[in-house]
């Protein structure tokens, strides 16, 4: 569905939490809560821990859309019957930000495009998702993966904050229900509700301004044209390899799966649960091969997969710039340094430049 | 029936109480398998063999060492459980540093011991060991699927990915950035991360993780606060062997 800005509507921000609970009616709602200095999405019970202004959850909402965890199927050894009581419910997810959204939509592309996981297709038909703007902190650099704003239409609703008002962009026919359902909340937009929209779009932009922002211009080439740089050793050399940048990622999808038998031998449970390309099992066949055998090797491979892996997939980026993996890390390595220590060495003289890019750091 | 064994060297009995603590699978277990020993929980034992042994604790005497060895042959397959079996335990957490002859005297003083003792060693130091399971105490759940899978012949799956994996996904909040001294990042997950969880850093008492790297950890350990002695010493307290020696600055080898 197309983006309307014509059938927009305003909500005024005294209906919000009137909005929340009308939502909390409808469908189990699921809404970044506080978690101690933290945000956290989690299902609601009362509309009132709902955090309306936070920066970044630790987990994206993927979780709600493909749990960390999952039994595929089970089946006996028997007869070899498959079966599966999996069951997708009604959810609504609140107050999602532009860059998860975006991540969600890489998601659908990587679930949907080729082979569509039935599974995954079920959880996303009954998930509404409503979107809320933010303003970046430090770690953010979603204004370089283009993905600040919300734009295509995998979401349903769009809350974006005009002062007094939030001014409602409509993504779907579950978002126009929605509005309709609650109408009494909102009212509709008026010549100055798009100038206040406007001017909220450039005061995210301006909010960047003095921020550290990597260059992605042509970044898969840049990737794949540094493949040899010494950058990637000088960084991995503090990985830890703890798997935490995947596993906080919007984006990331790799899972391994087991077979769990029971006692008796009858029913064997096929569990897939998500993984990292961090671990060195994950490149590990049989026999004792390691696909990608040092740090160095795994800790590209995460960007060369985001950079240059995604684009060949699935036409877009694999990163939205949420910042998750740089300020989840326990070393403090941060893409966005990374990016930029490539990008000098690849458009600096080669000598000097790993020689300025290396000064003032301990390792 | 398949004969599973229960036998504890050198330890606290934590693991095999924790054993006993699996009410459910052992209630599910009676009657199609034997439990032809486990002296911890029954008064009539049978040593004679067995399809499965488990073997809690490390081994310090003779005793331990025959023990162990006689099991061994009677066994088809051997699983170490808890750390003590696995890396030594933390009984065995300065055997780099002292000689036996000074821990004796520590721990003794000139008391003669009618028996022969030495350092705290895993039980891969003197038999085959099939499985490890390490832990202290063990993973209750680990113990079960570990039985559900041996006895149908599968191998259980155990990859040795760091404690941070569990912990991100609980949703727990960093305690290495909020400045707590915290093993996750080096030690071999399947706990389920319930230290981090409570608000403590992990102790590492699962042992290492594949190619753990320690440079990074204890200079993350030296930047909020600790000495560089606290630090290794810290890594060393579950570590067992798998530590002695530790050197700092060889990492990215193959596989690192």
């Amino acid at each position: 569905m197309e983006f309307h800005i014509e059938r927009a509507k305003v909500l005024p921000k005294s209906n919000l939490w009137s909005f929340l609970e009308g939502l909390k009616k409808i469908s189990p709602l699921i809404a970044p809560v506080k978690r101690g200095n933290k945000t956290v999405f989690s299902e609601v019970n009362d509309i009132s821990d709902i955090i309306i202004n936070y920066t970044r959850t630790i987990l994206p909402p993927k979780k709600f859309l493909v749990p960390y965890r999952r039994v595929r199927f089970t089946y006996s050894t028997d007869n070899l019957s498959f079966s599966s009581n999996f069951k997708a419910r009604d959810q609504i997810i609140f107050g999602i930000h532009s860059c998860d959204l975006h991540g969600i939509s890489i998601l659908d592309s990587v679930y949907l495009k080729e082979n569509p996981d039935p599974r995954y297709l079920e959880v996303r038909k009954k998930t509404v998702l409503i979107g809320i703007s933010c303003m970046p902190d430090d770690y953010c650099f979603c204004l370089s993966t283009g993905t600040a704003f919300p734009d295509g239409a995998n979401w349903d609703l769009f809350l974006t904050d005009i002062g007094a008002d939030y001014f409602v962009s409509i993504g779907s026919p579950k978002g126009d229900e929605l509005i309709i359902e609650l109408k009494r909340l909102f009212r509709d937009i008026e010549r100055e509700d798009l100038e206040l929209y406007k001017r909220s779009t450039r005061k995210k932009k301006e909010a960047f301004k003095n921020k550290k922002l990597p260059d992605l211009e042509r970044i898969s080439q840049l990737i794949e044209l540094e493949y040899e740089s010494p950058v990637w050793d000088e960084e991995a050399k503090r990985c830890l390899s703890c798997g935490t940048c995947t596993n906080v990622c919007p984006t990331c999808f790799c899972y391994t799966s087991i077979d769990v038998p029971d006692f008796e031998g009858k029913t064997v449970k096929r569990v897939e649960f998500t993984t990292s390309c961090q671990y060195p099992y994950y490149s590990l066949v049989a026999g004792g091969h390691y696909f990608k055998p040092t740090r160095t090797a795994r800790f590209r491979h995460r960007y060369y997969h985001k950079f240059v892996g995604y684009p060949y997939q699935i036409e877009k980026l694999g990163c939205v710039g949420c910042g998750r993996c740089s300020a989840e890390c326990p070393a403090k390595i941060s893409m966005v340094e990374t990016l930029i220590r490539l990008r000098g060495t690849d458009e600096k003289e080669p000598g000097k430049a790993a020689e300025q890019t290396s000064a003032g750091r301990s390792l | 029936m398949v004969r599973i064994g229960i036998m504890g060297l050198t330890g606290c009995s934590g693991c095999q109480c924790e054993i006993l603590n699996c009410e459910d699978a052992i209630g599910k277990l009676i009657g199609k398998v034997e439990f032809a020993y486990f002296p911890l929980a029954q008064d009539v034992n049978d040593f004679s063999e067995f399809d499965i042994l488990f073997v809690e604790g490390s081994v310090s005497t003779n005793l331990d060492r025959e023990k162990l060895i006689e099991g061994r042959k009677r066994s088809k397959l051997l699983v170490a459980v808890g750390t003590c079996a696995c890396y030594g335990g933390v009984q065995s957490q300065r055997n780099d540093e002292a000689s036996l002859d000074e821990m004796l005297k520590a721990v003794y003083g000139d008391t003669k011991l009618d028996l022969e003792v030495f350092k705290p060693m895993p039980l891969s130091d003197v038999v085959d060991v099939d499985y490890e399971l390490p832990g202290c105490p063990l993973d209750k759940r680990q113990f079960v699927y570990t039985v559900a899978s041996l006895l149908n012949g599968v191998e259980p799956f155990f990859p040795k990915i760091p404690v941070c994996h569990e912990c991100k996904l609980s949703e727990t909040d960093c305690l290495l950035l909020k400045g707590i001294p915290c093993q996750g990042p080096v030690s071999f997950s399947g706990c389920g991360a319930p230290c981090t969880a409570s608000g403590v850093g992990c102790q590492g008492c699962r042992g290492n993780c594949d190619f753990p790297n320690f440079d990074e950890i204890l200079s993350i350990y030296q930047d909020i606060g600790l000495s560089f002695d606290d630090s290794v010493k810290f890594l060393k307290v579950f570590r067992g062997k798998t530590i002695s020696g530790l050197k700092v600055g060889s990492s990215n080898e193959k596989g690192a």
